[in-house]
């Protein structure tokens, strides 16, 4: 039954440390009178499910005991929440670090993930009828089943050619404009670099229509 | 203190027990899980758990309060702590068994228990 007792002293070890002074020697003592007094295994048995059972209940029920027992030192008086929790947070300054390193991240990733569902998903873009503004792509129905291409059959490109027809044929827009964007290496001065590109032109003549 | 006694009542039957107990004489824990049994004539007895649970409670409200272990037990295991009745206690208890007792006669005025005999009254 060694092992029972390591059980239940460990279990004692988790009382509140205001109580575990005031108690855990005296419950081990107790625990080992009873299983002194307990004549057989099955009686040894059932001192020990009782026993943990009442070291299950005084965690619980001690769990706050500090609170329970002096409500009047923790909240009365000038020592404010404030102060309270200014105490705990320097008696445990790892802990502490810890802690405000996690809001902190918490807080900053939040914050970063807002600015981008701002940006993205809630600001207008910044010309008036915002929302009339829309992306077309020609589509290539061959490629619907090509091994390589299908993902993109409905996102191909317009050539410059195509892209000036289909603008002098169209009677749903009001205006349109090619737009193209890639990467590229730039080179020059230090290491080459990948860069975003992004061509648009600038309003070319015969791709706008009156409204 | 008459007012304070009467916010303590009804006291919860471990806790009535646990002052009955000490009524006869300091006690620790084991000592006192016990005399509980003795008092209530069963095996069945509260674990440490329990014990400590209304230990505390009742030590917070001033009914009982550690004490030396008495003369001539010096030797008995080091880990025991003693306990007493304080006089608040005692007046506590007190008028719980007097609230008891008042229940007690009211079940025998109206047949609930049987009336002691008149010998042992």
């Amino acid at each position: 039954m060694k092992a029972g007792r390591a059980v239940f002293a460990a279990t004692l070890r988790l009382l509140p440390s205001a109580v575990r002074a005031r108690v855990v020697e005296e419950m081990q003592a107790i625990y080992d009178a009873r299983m002194a007094e307990a004549s057989n295994a099955r009686a040894r048995l059932v001192v020990w499910v009782t026993e943990m059972w009442g070291a299950a209940a005084a965690l619980w029920r001690l769990r706050s005991w500090r609170r329970v027992a002096q409500p009047t030192r923790a909240f009365d008086g000038e020592l404010s929440d404030v102060r309270l929790a200014f105490r705990g947070l320097t008696r445990r300054p790892g802990a502490s670090v810890l802690a405000v390193l996690t809001v902190g991240l918490g807080i900053g990733s939040a914050s970063a993930m807002f600015s981008v569902v701002d940006g993205v998903l809630l600001r207008p873009l910044p010309w008036p009828d915002a929302d009339r503004v829309v992306a077309i792509y020609p589509t290539i129905e061959e490629w619907r089943t090509h091994p390589s291409l299908s993902a993109s059959w409905d996102r191909a490109r317009f050539s410059p050619p195509e892209f000036a027809d289909w603008a002098k044929r169209q009677m749903s827009f009001a205006a349109a404009t090619p737009l193209a964007s890639f990467t590229r290496h730039l080179t020059g001065r230090g290491p080459a670099e990948l860069v975003s590109v992004g061509v648009a032109s600038m309003d070319p003549p015969g791709h706008r229509r009156s409204s | 203190m008459d007012g304070h006694i009467a916010e303590l009542l009804p006291l919860p039957n471990l806790s009535t027990l646990v002052l009955l107990a000490l009524a006869e004489g300091d006690a620790h824990g084991w000592a006192i899980i016990r005399r509980i049994r003795e008092i209530e004539g069963t095996t069945r007895t509260p674990s440490s758990g329990s014990l400590y649970i209304a230990m505390l409670r009742l030590e917070d409200q001033g009914l009982v309060e550690e004490t030396s272990a008495p003369e001539g037990i010096q030797g008995d295991d080091a880990r025991r702590r003693y306990y007493r009745l304080t006089a608040f206690g005692r007046r506590v208890l007190e008028a719980e068994m007097d609230r008891l007792t008042r229940l007690v006669r009211r079940a025998q005025e109206w047949n609930v228990v049987a009336r002691p005999a008149r010998g042992h009254a």
